[in-house]
């Protein structure tokens, strides 16, 4: 058997952001693989961040959806509804 | 030789007064005439409202209301600029002690004080004479009033938010950019929104977010849309993190700013 012919499995690597009150509990910064690419929603639930709680996500700086699918290396950043003030 | 420091009233030349600041290659001796001249609402007068606040005064925008229901809490102390203890000790109203300290920083500001909740019942009236209106409040339900009164008055206006180490902010101009509704369509349900009260929050993000507000009015009263921010600014004083996001997607089924589009 050709070793080389087998395929390696493809892994997502995201560098994920959490700010304000996500942070507690969890991090700020973590760099995560997943074995297959996940959507904002997936990550926010792995997270056990309620969904309606969130009120910002990007992916490298542009504004995203939980349907949307980072690609593998970005940087995906969560917030909360920022209210205080 | 000893003697009595000698003490003025007459303010100093405005010349003088804004020296530093009119030397700014953005302002000058002409952007310094039309911040006098600017009229700015700003609607809450606790962290955000009174760090801007101050900051408007001191850059010498002529004429600013300063609106809020509440009086001076010593909780607010250590974040609330312009507040002391005789303040929170006399629960003097946030909106008054604001007015007192304006006058005390330049004399030459036409500053008015509104103690009143603002609601979408009041808020067309209040906002009518803006140039520009800055978010000082602790809510999300009144920054949706807000949002819907400026967008109907064509008013630009600049959402602020801190919690914790986190501050964001974003420049709304109507007909031109993505909305609060824009941004956050669902409004949250009532308490699921931590604020300082059940978060904390540290001075510096506050400061740090009403500068940025402040940096946004003053370019608008100067006319310089150019440099104006299309996008949302948001960062953690305390991790060290700045995002710039590249321009707030519009929503074509916005119920802010969809009726209003050009």
């Amino acid at each position: 058997m050709d070793a080389m012919s087998e395929e390696a499995p493809v892994t997502t690597h995201l560098t994920i952001k959490l700010f304000a009150t996500f942070q507690r509990g969890r991090f700020t910064l973590e760099t995560r693989e997943f074995a297959e690419p996940p959507t904002v929603a997936e990550i926010v639930d792995g997270l056990a961040i309620p969904r309606a709680q969130v009120g910002v996500m990007l992916v490298n700086g542009s504004h995203v959806e939980f349907d949307d699918r980072p690609a593998d290396g970005s940087t995906v950043a969560i917030f909360p509804v920022i209210g205080g003030g | 030789m000893q003697g009595k420091p000698q003490v003025t009233t007459d303010a100093p030349p405005a010349a003088d007064r804004y020296s530093r600041q009119s030397r700014f290659w953005a302002i000058g001796a002409e952007g310094q005439a039309r911040l006098a001249a600017g009229r700015v609402v700003i609607v809450g007068c606790g962290g955000l409202g009174s760090a801007v606040i101050a900051q408007l005064a001191r850059a010498g925008v002529g004429h600013l209301v300063v609106i809020d229901r509440d009086g001076v809490e010593l909780g607010n102390l250590h974040r609330q600029v312009l507040y002391d203890e005789a303040d929170a000790a006399a629960g003097t109203s946030k909106a008054v002690a604001a007015a007192a300290a304006v006058g005390r920083i330049n004399a030459g500001v036409e500053v008015v004080a509104v103690v009143a909740e603002v609601t979408a019942d009041n808020i067309e009236s209040l906002v009518a004479d803006a140039d520009v209106v800055i978010d000082g409040t602790d809510n999300l339900e009144t920054r949706y009033v807000i949002n819907d009164a400026c967008l109907k008055a064509g008013i630009p206006w600049v959402y602020g938010g801190a919690v914790g180490s986190t501050g964001m902010v974003m420049t709304i101009l109507p007909g031109e950019t993505a909305c609060l509704r824009c941004l956050l369509p669902t409004p949250p349900a009532k308490g699921t929104v931590e604020t300082a009260a059940t978060a904390g929050v540290l001075v510096s993000s506050v400061v740090m977010v009403a500068a940025l507000q402040w940096t946004e009015a003053v370019k608008l009263l100067l006319g310089d849309r150019e440099h104006v921010n299309r996008g949302l600014v948001a960062f953690d004083v305390w991790t060290n993190d700045h995002v710039q996001s590249a321009g707030v997607p519009r929503r074509p089924d916005c119920p802010g700013c969809g009726q209003w589009r050009t």
